[in-house]
């Protein structure tokens, strides 16, 4: 059931970005700035701005924080507080590489939450806690101290894999406890995601699939007419949920599923 | 008593309020949680000219200044149903803290009890629960 290839190659995967920076937005510089980042799908824009930050702060001789700026691509504002793959997957329909992304600094949007490493960890830990509850009514994680919470959040910024899995193996582990529920979500583009209560099997006892998950949270939806991807990947939809839940999630132990019409 | 407001979408049924107090313009919505079975308490408050005000900085505000002492207890995340960034009361603390008050009628009324002193709300939408 459990693919080490799979989840080292999650954790490794990278998307090519370039961040502009344009006169409008940033006057006291002569000609747009661009600066190129490899950056991990499995992170998150606020923990990933800073060396991008400091370039910027050299060509304007003032210091610009996160704080200072938000992001755009293609005329939308990126929820930074979702993982880059998702955003990825979610705003970026044909494979143009690098993902050019738009740093603003005037018209702050107050949709967004505050880039703050803070409010990072907070929203990730709500998740993994979110996640457990699903799955092990959250009896993991209440027996896990505040210092491995952090770990598992620590673990992302600093995008080490050994000390992320060395935690959150015991998020993973199942043998006693049977799995309550699937922690997955789906997304389609300008929406906020749906999230239901997905059990690991069906009625029948036969293992739960992706398409079985989708039509619970989407009853009307028409698949035909869709690409259901994850990870950047078409996944079949015949997976067992159970399965993407153990190898597919992101480290907030979520399956972020995007739905977009073909 | 401004009153509070059901809503639905594709996405849930939540419940608004929005009121005026001092100086500030205070959104107020409950959601209901699937995985942890209770209700989670959303809010945001807007200046006077009608920017979302940052909890936690530096204030003069003494409104403000109170509600950071529970700062611990309030984050920031995603309102599942409109998709915008609301603070929020921990869920999961929600369910500790009912638990302490167990009975099983008037469930709504007791979880506001417990919530409403963070941010001095002034009455419960007693439909809410019906409908979620």
């Amino acid at each position: 059931m459990d693919d080490y290839e799979i989840r080292r190659n999650i954790w490794e995967g990278k998307i090519p970005v370039e961040f502009d920076f344009d006169t409008r937005e940033f006057t006291s510089i002569r000609s747009p700035q661009s600066y190129f980042a490899m950056l991990p799908r499995i992170s998150y824009f606020p923990l990933c701005l800073s060396k991008a930050l400091k370039f910027l702060s050299l060509s304007v001789d003032e210091d610009i924080d996160v704080k200072d700026v938000w992001l755009e691509y293609n005329g939308q504002i990126l929820k930074w507080h979702y993982p880059i793959g998702l955003l990825y997957d979610m705003h970026v329909a044909d494979v143009t590489l690098p993902w050019v992304i738009n740093v603003r600094s005037q018209n702050h949007p107050d949709e967004l939450v505050h880039p703050s490493k803070d409010t990072m960890r907070h929203i990730f830990l709500q998740a993994i806690k979110e996640a457990d509850q699903l799955k092990h009514r959250g009896q993991v994680i209440s027996s896990m101290t505040k210092d491995e919470h952090n770990r598992l959040f620590d673990s992302v910024v600093n995008n080490k894999f050994d000390d992320f899995w060395s935690v959150n193996k015991r998020l993973m582990h199942d043998e006693t406890n049977k799995i309550s529920y699937i922690p997955i979500r789906f997304y389609e583009p300008g929406s906020p995601f749906k999230q239901v209560l997905i059990s690991p099997s069906n009625e029948d006892d036969s293992p739960c699939t992706l398409e079985n998950a989708i039509r619970k949270a989407l009853p009307t939806i028409d698949l035909s007419s869709y690409t259901v991807i994850s990870q950047g990947i078409n996944v079949p939809l015949n997976t067992p949920v159970i399965w993407m839940a153990r190898n597919l999630s992101y480290p907030d132990n979520f399956i972020h599923i995007l739905l977009r019409k073909s | 008593m401004d009153p509070w407001i059901i809503h639905k979408n594709n996405l849930g049924v939540w419940a608004e309020q929005r009121s005026i107090l001092d100086n500030f313009v205070r959104t107020c919505s409950i959601t209901y949680n699937s995985a942890y079975g209770v209700p989670v308490l959303w809010f945001n408050l807007y200046d006077s000219d009608g920017q979302r005000i940052t909890l936690g900085s530096e204030t003069d505000n003494t409104t403000l200044q109170k509600l950071s002492v529970y700062k611990n207890l309030i984050s920031e995340n995603e309102h599942p149903c409109l998709g915008m960034a609301f603070y929020n009361l921990h869920p999961c603390h929600t369910e500790e803290l009912i638990k302490l008050l167990s009975n099983e009628k008037n469930y709504v009324i007791k979880w506001y009890s417990v919530v409403h002193p963070y941010v001095l709300l002034p009455s419960p939408p007693l439909n809410f629960y019906k409908e979620a």
